[in-house]
């Protein structure tokens, strides 16, 4: 990465601190949130698109979101909570609106040689030789595959909980619903995400033996 | 427990979330079972990709080029920000000459029967008083 990479060491604020600077127009507020929740907001969105482009997208988008829409931010929930469910309503448009995005599962050979660049440059090359890499590239698009496939709730839950780590607390208010509600979804949505796993393990045994997959 | 019944909580099993008495079942099964085992280190292997995408290298540049959208959009906001102030004082000036416009309409379209009105009455009385100066029989008299 250039100096620039460098040279931003982010200073991080608490909550009421960015809000405060935020209101009252401080230019390095801008600054601040991005620093501050960038991380968080690529983390999200990336469960959602699985691509880092898009998701460096999705958060210059959300970020604009915030700070355009800042006065109709009323503190009923923290500014993260907020910010989630900016980051999944505008990756799950995001999905929505791009059908390029939505038929991954027909990869266009340009298209897949793009991702496995992408996942050369993502991995670490110190530790993974070519033939490793390449099945963690296959590996990260079964699991792609499969997660897109779960209904939209579960998606989102599933991704909450797996990429940032929250809890059915924090979920069930970024999501608007009850933490036994939310408990039910991840519930089902593991046991969908191992359904299409299974099926996708028996084809891949099928491959290495030689023989037909069975259901 | 059978394998369906293990295949089922796996991922759960994976990810730490069962109860402990359903857990030690599961483990216990995978213990004695070769597939069940092998599709466990499968999903376990799956799963982890998603630790190693977790990690996203920042973007150093966002909060600038966030700034510079913002500054632009400011920029041709502030450009158009008369119109809003501009569009009530605009209606309420074509309100004002739409007014005016009906209003002398109106007068001149009075003003014009009024003549009609006049122009008839006239002749009539010119009629009237033609009758009134040569009665018909006096006419007829006179020849």
């Amino acid at each position: 990465m250039s100096k620039g990479a460098n040279s931003t060491t982010p200073v991080l604020m608490n909550e009421p601190e960015v809000l405060k600077l935020l209101l009252a127009g401080d230019p390095a507020a801008v600054r601040s949130l991005v620093d501050q929740y960038q991380p968080m907001v690529l983390r999200t969105a990336r469960g959602f698109v699985r691509n880092t482009e898009d998701a460096r997208d999705i958060a210059q988008e959300v970020f604009i979101d915030i700070l355009t829409n800042l006065h109709r931010f009323k503190g009923q929930a923290s500014l993260s909570t907020w910010i989630y469910r900016i980051t999944v309503n505008r990756s799950l448009n995001y999905l929505r609106n791009s059908k390029r995005r939505q038929s991954r599962l027909f990869y266009s050979e340009d298209q897949n040689e793009g991702r496995r660049s992408e996942a050369v440059n993502i991995s670490d090359p110190d530790q993974k030789n070519p033939a490793e890499l390449l099945e963690q590239q296959e590996r990260s698009e079964t699991l792609h595959t499969a997660i897109l496939s779960l209904p939209g709730k579960q998606q989102v839950a599933f991704n909450l909980v797996e990429y940032d780590d929250l809890s059915y607390k924090e979920i069930a208010e970024i999501m608007h619903l009850t933490i036994s509600s939310v408990e039910s979804l991840l519930f089902r949505a593991r046991k969908n995400l191992q359904k299409k796993l299974w099926v996708c393990y028996k084809a891949s045994t099928s491959r290495e033996n030689g023989t037909k997959p069975k259901s | 427990m059978n394998c369906k019944n293990c295949r089922t909580d796996l991922v759960g099993f994976i990810r730490g979330t069962l109860p402990k008495g359903l857990e030690v079942q599961i483990r216990e099964h995978l213990n004695g079972c070769e597939e069940c085992r092998s599709f466990a280190d499968y999903l376990r292997t799956t799963l982890n990709v998603i630790h190693q995408e977790k990690v996203i290298p920042a973007d150093p540049f966002l909060a600038t080029r966030i700034e510079g959208i913002l500054s632009k959009s400011g920029a041709a906001s502030r450009r158009l920000s008369f119109l809003p102030k501009l569009i009530p004082a605009l209606t309420f000036s074509i309100f004002i000459l739409a007014g005016i416009a009906g209003g002398i309409g109106l007068g001149h379209a009075l003003m014009q029967a009024n003549e009609n009105q006049n122009i008839a009455s006239q002749q009539m009385s010119f009629l009237v008083d033609d009758l009134k100066q040569e009665p018909i029989e006096s006419f007829l008299m006179g020849l």
